[in-house]
């Protein structure tokens, strides 16, 4: 039997922010790295202090890694955290593992959060909603538009929970919000142009290399670690981000943003090309998202953008928003002006939403359109040429060259 | 073997696909060397590489070559992804006859290919392969059943369907629940075209059959979503009913379900939810295109529970009226969750008569209450309430002072200044005038007035004539705007001999926006005898001909450097210039730098502005040398890793000139 992950509050049962087991939600770790033990455990770069780990309405049951010495030195300090703030007797013990299947083939599990190599991210989370798991997924949310796709469907399908790691829209003081609410609420007049600094990206499988390649380090499963990607011979890079083209590790973030400030979280695009080698997009009112710095605000790079308007410009990004002129953002947000959802921290808006079954703010929908928005600039800039896409029917009309870049085969029994 | 090199060219040029664009266009028939290079005796290496650049721009020509690669174990992958994307019916045929041709993962792959692209011609085939595996225990058969029934779900052929519906009742884990996804997969392509009795009949099968939560979930979702106008009673019998799969899915559901039925049955079952389920029930309404109404929303903000509440505030911001302020500022009046919450719905409030309401809580008696309607008129930038507020600003209690000020400083227009000025020009206390100095300061930046605006002209008169206390306080707003009168006012009192208008326009000018008293501070930044003010004037010298990029031509640049270089300096001011001259990118801003590498008190900074200088100048200026002699020189690694860097530019800058 599932659990299942209960509407009731701690607060409302007055136990002081303790929480009953049966009432924490049931989490497993997919991918314990950079990223993922970030979540885990939180840490100085991380968003969430204390990590997942830390909060009270969180158990953390399952641990994998196709790392064996980080898979396991995770376990060990999970346990240890918990018979450290609990009492081992009362807690259920952390499992590791190293194939993620395992993982979800446990009904005691109510969500995952996948922090992988990127190129696993979509077909994971297209398995974790088949197996009935709420999902936390990083970013890029999936490698190519046919996958992102299919992780929606799966999604909607499975009638699951789905938050993705571009949290921009619920931390750093909310300034990505008051940028899109400035944005939508007219006060750069027209839009016209948006400077996004990191621009398309696309996935390349490896090219294979000749020879018997290296010895398998005997902590790393490498063909898990492949998982879709061709069976290469090692070659002493297991990196997150290996198979990557471009700006596909950041560039979601970007574009989350700009599909927000835009108000297409429904919709996309509508032409991709490249201008100087970096990709560019237009969307049919007819603003321009160029995918490089503006070029006399330096202010954006961190997971921001400048945006241009008749009545002048505003930057974001995760330290400054700043505006020219300043009055721009002077200005409070007045009642007759966009006002966007906001909650308290990314990670509590996807546990709060475990809970009651509400759609996160960055679901498998806004998900879908902001990669989108990525990978179309990664097929412009792997064809090196001007293609248009229909957002519609999510399709590039009349150019069975660009179709051909909607997915890429993976290898058995990998699919989504 | 004679395509190799061909075949090389192929893999550069697809490791540099993002600025190749040559890679892109075919070679006079590329595709016909490319199915030699598969035909022939090549390694997998270069078959492989092959295949790639066929999925770019393979015809129907290369589909007989990639067919025979997908039972080879080596290469059925790479065959498939040039088959999987090829736009030819041929691939589509030949990946269909390969299941009858691979075994093990081979078939495995091209059933997943077959999936992606939705050949019917593949139906029987699958429909037998999962008919054959579905109840073998071995690994392998399980497999293919998976994999057969997960096909089989995207096609809309009446026999895919039947198939999955004959072998769901028997089939064992983990094929059952392959063969569950794909039903809901048909079901859910049944609704999006419109068929929604097919979709829920499927539905309703698979929630009476199926035991496991979350397909029962998926199932009660797909089930409200296809009903029409019964999803509104099903919905009803959901929310009110016990905890369960139903429950779930309906939460779930709800935000998207459209019509007013769906907005009275949650009006009807809301006030009878346990709290939780309010809160779940609550927040998924608010998602909904069209907010819950203030009648359903308003008692709930009574709860004991503070996460209900908390919804209920957010709902309220939606649709609240008027009166519902009192009780927003209310909740803003007690620290905490609510707070934040109440003055988020304060601002989004948007019913008329919220101003009045809220100017008649600036009279309350709780402290607290007045604190938080003063901040929502400002947050608001309700102008009316300004004069209201600039009242409040004389008032007795310090804490509503600070408020009402802070609140005028967002809602004031220019129309107000006259009144704030007269505030200040009353005002007894040295605060008050500098709350109310602050005020208008803000309001100017917010606003920026024009130099000849009535509320310039006021300014003018009284930062420029006042009494020295409210010249004090009004000259900080001087720094913000632009003009040349605002630009006077401030350059005669930096000679006043009042000490502390002069400091106030001193700051104001070394801080502010204003233009044109570049000379003025440099005066103060070299005069030793200005000990009070030459650190702040050295930085606004360097900060005006660096980050804000207003320092006028690079000759006005290097004149401030040289100026700031002769003086005698304090440490920090040395400091301050070398910072300053490490973004120069001139070999005069060089040669002022180097000076100070025979003083070891600021060494390290000097050397970090001669690495920094050094990486911008033209080859034609011979600084390697240098920048060698300080990587051996300097200790902190730091530093070392800038020199070394600079000395990287130069040299690749060298090489590059050839």
């Amino acid at each position: 039997m599932v659990a299942v992950p209960s509407i009731v509050s701690a607060a409302t049962l007055g136990l002081n922010g303790r929480v009953p087991p049966s009432e924490r939600i049931a989490m497993g770790f997919i991918g314990v790295g950079g990223q993922g033990g970030g979540h885990l455990f939180g840490g100085a770069w991380t968003y969430i202090a204390g990590g997942f780990l830390g909060r009270a309405d969180v158990q953390v049951l399952a641990v994998c890694d196709v790392r064996t010495l980080r898979r396991e030195d995770a376990v060990r300090r999970v346990n240890e955290h918990y018979k450290a703030h609990t009492g081992a007797a009362s807690q259920r013990g952390c499992a590791g593992y190293v194939d993620f299947r395992h993982v979800l083939d446990r009904d005691d599990l109510d969500a995952v959060l996948i922090a992988t190599p990127a190129h696993w991210h979509a077909t994971m989370a297209v398995m974790a909603a088949a197996a009935g798991k709420d999902i936390y997924c990083e970013k890029p949310t999936a490698v190519t538009i046919q996958e992102s796709q299919a992780v929606r469907a799966a999604v909607r399908r499975h009638a699951r929970v789905y938050q993705a790691g571009t949290q921009q829209r619920s931390e750093y003081g909310g300034k990505f919000r008051l940028a899109c609410e400035l944005v939508r609420s007219g006060r750069l007049g027209r839009l016209r142009e948006v400077y996004c600094h990191r621009d398309g990206g696309a996935i390349a499988w490896p090219r294979r290399p000749a020879g018997p390649g290296k010895p398998v380090p005997r902590d790393l499963d490498w063909d898990l670690y492949l998982g879709p990607a061709p069976l290469i011979p090692y070659d002493g890079n297991a990196g997150a981000h290996r198979f990557d083209v471009g700006e596909l590790n950041w560039g979601q973030h970007h574009s989350d943003i700009i599909q927000w400030a835009l108000a297409a979280d429904d919709t996309g695009p509508v032409e991709a090309w490249v201008e100087d080698g970096r990709s560019c997009l237009r969307y049919a009112n007819g603003a321009v998202v160029h995918g490089r710095p503006h070029p006399d605000e330096p202010v954006g790079n961190d997971g921001g953008a400048c945006f241009v308007g008749s009545g002048g410009r505003l930057a974001v990004d995760r330290n400054r928003l700043v505006a020219d002129p300043v009055s721009l953002v002077r200005e409070p947000l007045r009642p007759d002006e966009v006002h966007l959802p906001r909650n308290q921290g990314h990670a509590d808006n996807f546990l709060h939403c475990v809970r009651t079954r509400q759609r996160p703010i960055c679901d498998a929908d806004v998900a879908h359109r902001s990669a989108t928005a990525l990978l179309l600039g990664g097929v412009a800039k792997q064809l090196q040429r001007r293609v248009r896409w229909d957002p519609t029917a999510e399709l590039f009309p009349d150019d069975a060259e660009a179709g051909r870049l909607l997915g890429i085969a993976k290898r058995a029994p990998w699919r989504t | 073997m004679r395509h190799r090199p061909l075949i090389f060219l192929y893999c550069l040029a697809l490791a540099f696909a993002g600025s190749a664009g040559a890679a892109n266009a075919p070679a006079a028939d590329e595709e016909g060397a490319l199915v030699a290079v598969l035909h022939g005796d090549g390694g997998v290496t270069e078959k492989d590489a092959a295949c790639v650049r066929l999925q770019r721009i393979g015809t129907a020509r290369a589909v007989p070559v990639l067919q025979a690669l997908l039972a080879n174990p080596e290469l059925s992958h790479a065959a498939r992804f040039a088959l999987e994307s090829l736009p030819t019916p041929d691939a589509g045929r030949a990946l269909v006859a390969a299941l009858e041709t691979t075994t093990g993962a081979e078939r495995l792959g091209v059933i997943g290919s077959l999936t992606v692209r939705r050949e019917t011609a593949a139906v029987p085939a699958l429909v037998r392969l999962l008919a054959s595996r579905v109840r073998s225990a071995a690994p392998d058969d399980r497999a293919l059943a998976v994999a057969a029934a997960n096909a089989l779900g995207g096609y809309g052929e009446a026999g895919a369907l039947a198939a999955l519906e004959l072998h769901w009742p028997a089939a064992p884990e983990p094929v059952r629940g392959a063969i569950v996804d794909a039903l809901l997969r048909r079901a859910q392509t049944l609704l999006d075209c419109g068929e929604s009795t097919g979709a829920v009949r499927l539905a309703g099968a698979i929630a009476r059959a199926e035991s496991a939560w979350p397909r029962r979930v998926a199932a009660f979702a797909l089930l409200l979503r296809g009903s029409g106008a019964r999803a509104t009673e099903l919905l009803a019998e959901a929310l009110s009913g016990p905890a369960g799969p139903e429950q779930a899915a309906a939460l779930q559901v709800l935000p998207e379900l459209g019509g007013r039925e769906v907005a009275e049955v949650l009006g009807r079952v809301l006030p009878e939810l346990p709290a939780p389920r309010q809160d779940a029930v609550l927040g998924g309404w608010i998602q909904r295109a069209e907010p819950p109404g203030r009648a359903a929303v308003r008692p709930l903000l009574e709860s004991e529970s503070l996460p209900l509440r908390l919804t209920a505030v957010r709902a309220l911001g939606r649709s609240g009226a008027a009166e519902d302020a009192e009780r927003l500022v209310d909740f803003a009046a007690e620290p905490g969750l609510l707070q934040t919450a109440a003055r988020a719905a304060l601002l989004e409030l948007r019913a008329p008569g919220v101003a009045a309401r809220l100017r008649s809580m600036l009279l309350e008696a709780r402290v607290a209450v007045r604190v938080e309607a003063a901040r929502a008129l400002g947050q608001r930038g309700e102008r009316d309430a300004v004069p209201d507020l600039i009242a409040l600003g004389a008032g007795e209690v310090a804490e509503v002072r600070t408020a009402a000020w802070r609140a005028v400083a967002l809602a004031a227009g220019e129309e107000h200044v006259e009144a704030m000025l007269a505030a200040v020009s009353r005002a007894v206390e040295s605060s008050r005038r500098e709350a109310a100095g602050r005020a208008v300061a803000f309001t100017f930046e917010r606003l920026q007035p024009a130099d000849t605006s009535a509320a310039v002209q006021a300014w003018v008169r009284l930062a420029g004539q006042g009494a020295p206390a409210v010249r004090m306080a009004l000259l900080p707003a001087g720094g913000v705007l632009a003009g040349p009168r605002v630009r006077e006012v401030l350059r005669a009192a930096m000679t006043d001999t009042h000490p502390g208008v002069r400091g106030a326009a001193i700051r104001a000018a070394a801080g502010g926006h204003v233009t044109g008293l570049l000379s003025e501070l440099l005066r103060l930044a070299i005069d030793p005898a200005e000990t009070e003010y030459e650190g702040l004037a050295t930085a606004a010298c360097v900060r005006w001909v660096t980050q804000d990029g207003r320092g006028g031509a690079a000759s006005r640049r290097l004149e401030v450097w040289r100026a700031l270089a002769a003086a005698p300096l304090r440490l920090y001011q040395k400091r301050l210039l070398l910072q300053g001259l490490a973004t120069g990118r001139t070999a005069e801003e060089l040669e002022l730098a180097e000076r100070f590498l025979a003083d070891a008190e600021c060494w390290n900074e000097a050397v970090a502005a001669v690495a920094g200088i050094a990486g911008r100048l033209p080859r034609s200026v011979p600084v390697v040398q240098l920048l060698q002699w300080l990587q051996g020189c300097a200790l902190d690694p730091d530093l070392r890793r800038t020199v070394e860097a600079a000395i990287r530019t130069q040299e690749s800058r060298s090489a590059a000139a050839g």
